[in-house]
């Protein structure tokens, strides 16, 4: 990591924590917390069931890992392209890959933390009478895998489109949410499946209390965090100033 | 011996947006000191400027930069610097630290220093130390000149460098460009306002409506806008008796009425300056409105395409 490297990454980590939107993360991450200090509370039914399939496949996985990874990727490369700061860093000499290095680098550093404080949190609260503390830890690392590859890929869809945004929301809502729902196919296209898989394989949980195998899903995690990062250096190289004359 | 290339070249460029061109078949070369780009807003300045600075690639012809193609060639920026019209700035970050940034990001191996110097050259001591947020749009301006020139290149391109600032900072950016020139670097500023850039630079690129209108020497271009013909409206206590008067003289070129004004076309501008007052004054006539028709920077413009 040279000088010009720790400087592209302050100015990514800047556009992503000055703004609002990292409000929205916090509040975001809060929500598992809320939701299983509740549980706590009032519940406390088949802790292991509960946990896996609501609070980290339906909250965690399914929206608090995707949201948190776009509202970030948007945030750092996506503001680069909307305000334009993109032509200060492409007139410098400075490769492509390295920008999009940093840009990938300051949406993981902000998104990791966050949802692996959420997670973690949450799932203590929600086995702290009982349940599988091991379920818990498999939960964890299938969130962060999941929000690594989301990282990629929403920082290589705001390199490409200035409606990342959008496209992210439909993505995570139609194609995750419904479709791959509906079409058992389309999981081979899911990062939250993918991410599912990890935790499946390592939690421990017979079938009946959670299943989602998906034969080498860190494979695909990986494929889709190198995809993304190619995706955004392809894009950066390619860049060309919009507009009209 | 064969004449040395020059730094900025543009081959028979064009640049299209769908249906749009913004760019004709532009050809020119610059080498060292002051070249303008002059035109008015919508001419294609910024395109060409763009895709000299290798952010838009031309849809047909090639621009060169140091001899090189700029698109898609990071190594060539440690060589070069742009100052974009548009706001590239952090507001989060202070200009000492943007500045510092754009000197790192050139890989100099002591940028707070750099840093330092090119922040004193634009006069931006003490307000360096402040986000650049709180910025007016003339300081920002001057803390994206010292970002671009940090690094020292060789060549500089600045888009409407003057955007925003006051007179006295403009002064002070105009004379950092001449000591630029005089030090054997290539400045390319483009600008909308004829004035701005006449008092700067000595070769001129002249563009509208995409195309090449002129290039040379400033003052040839003088001289083409001093005879060029001049159009004027006249409002008179009676202006038919003032036409009558005026028809014959050799200078006025064209007259015809619209309501109870004259339109009155010359091709002496100077000429017309004593023949007018004197017409009136020998035919008792009262003048009571005259000024030019066709000033506007479009209408140059549009001549000098013509011409």
């Amino acid at each position: 990591m040279n000088q010009a490297d720790i400087t592209l990454f302050r100015i990514a980590v800047g556009q992503v924590v000055g703004r609002r939107r990292v409000w929205l993360v916090g509040l975001l991450c809060l929500l598992p917390v809320g939701v299983a200090a509740v549980y706590l509370a009032v519940g406390r039914a088949e802790p292991d069931r509960w946990t896996a399939n609501v609070l980290m496949n339906g909250i965690v996985i399914s929206a608090v890992v995707p949201l948190v990874a776009l509202l970030v990727a948007t945030a750092a490369m996506g503001s680069e392209l909307e305000e334009g700061t993109i032509v200060f860093l492409l007139t410098k000499p400075v490769a492509r890959w390295r920008i999009a290095a940093a840009e990938l680098a300051a949406a993981a550093v902000v998104a990791l933390p966050s949802v692996a404080a959420a997670a973690a949190v949450a799932g203590i609260i929600a086995t702290w009478e009982g349940g599988s503390r091991q379920a818990v830890a498999a939960f964890l690392a299938g969130a962060l895998g999941a929000t690594a590859a989301y990282c990629a890929v929403f920082t290589a869809l705001a390199a490409v489109t200035s409606r990342a945004l959008v496209i992210g929301l439909a993505y995570v809502f139609l194609w995750e949410g419904v479709v791959s729902s509906l079409f058992e196919g389309a999981k081979w296209l899911s990062i939250r499946r993918y991410g599912l898989g990890i935790a499946d394989a390592l939690a421990g949980l017979p079938p009946v209390r959670f299943d989602a195998p998906l034969p080498a899903a860190p494979l695909f995690l990986a494929a889709a965090i190198a995809g993304g990062f190619a995706a955004a250096v392809w894009a950066l190289e390619r860049f060309q100033l919009r507009g009209a004359p | 011996m064969s004449a040395p290339a020059p730094a900025i070249e543009a081959r028979n460029v064009s640049r299209w947006y769908g249906n749009v061109v913004a760019v004709n078949g532009v050809s020119f070369a610059a080498g060292s000191g002051i070249t303008a780009l002059l035109g008015p807003n919508g001419a294609g300045k910024s395109t060409l400027l763009n895709m000299l600075a290798g952010l838009l690639a031309p849809s047909s012809g090639e621009v060169r930069v140091l001899g090189a193609n700029p698109r898609g060639n990071p190594a060539l920026y440690r060589r070069m610097g742009l100052v974009p019209e548009r706001d590239t700035t952090y507001g989060f970050l202070t200009g000492r630290e943007y500045v510092r940034a754009s000197a790192a990001l050139a890989g100099l191996a002591q940028p707070d220093a750099a840093a330092r110097r090119a922040i004193a050259v634009v006069g931006m001591e003490g307000p360096d130390e402040q986000p650049i947020g709180t910025y007016s749009k003339g300081m920002r301006q001057r803390i994206k000149v010292a970002a671009a020139i940090v690094h020292d290149p060789e060549v500089l391109l600045l888009d409407e460098p003057f955007n925003g600032t006051d007179p006295a900072q403009r002064l002070a950016l105009m004379d950092l460009f001449r000591r630029m020139a005089a030090d054997g670097r290539t400045i390319l500023i483009s600008s909308h306002i004829l004035e701005e850039v006449e008092r700067l630079a000595a070769q001129i690129v002249v563009l509208y409506a995409g195309r090449l209108a002129a290039v040379g020497d400033f003052r040839e271009l003088r001289r083409l806008m001093r005879d060029r013909p001049h159009t004027f409206i006249v409002r008179a206590s009676d202006a038919r008796r003032l036409a009558v008067s005026l028809v014959a003289e050799p200078s006025v070129r064209a007259l015809e009425f619209s309501d109870d004004r004259l339109l009155l076309q010359t091709t002496d501008f100077a000429a017309l300056t004593h023949l007018l007052p004197k017409a009136a004054r020998d035919h008792g006539i009262r003048i009571h409105e005259l000024r030019p028709a066709d000033e506007s920077l479009e209408s140059v413009f549009a001549y000098l395409v013509s011409s």
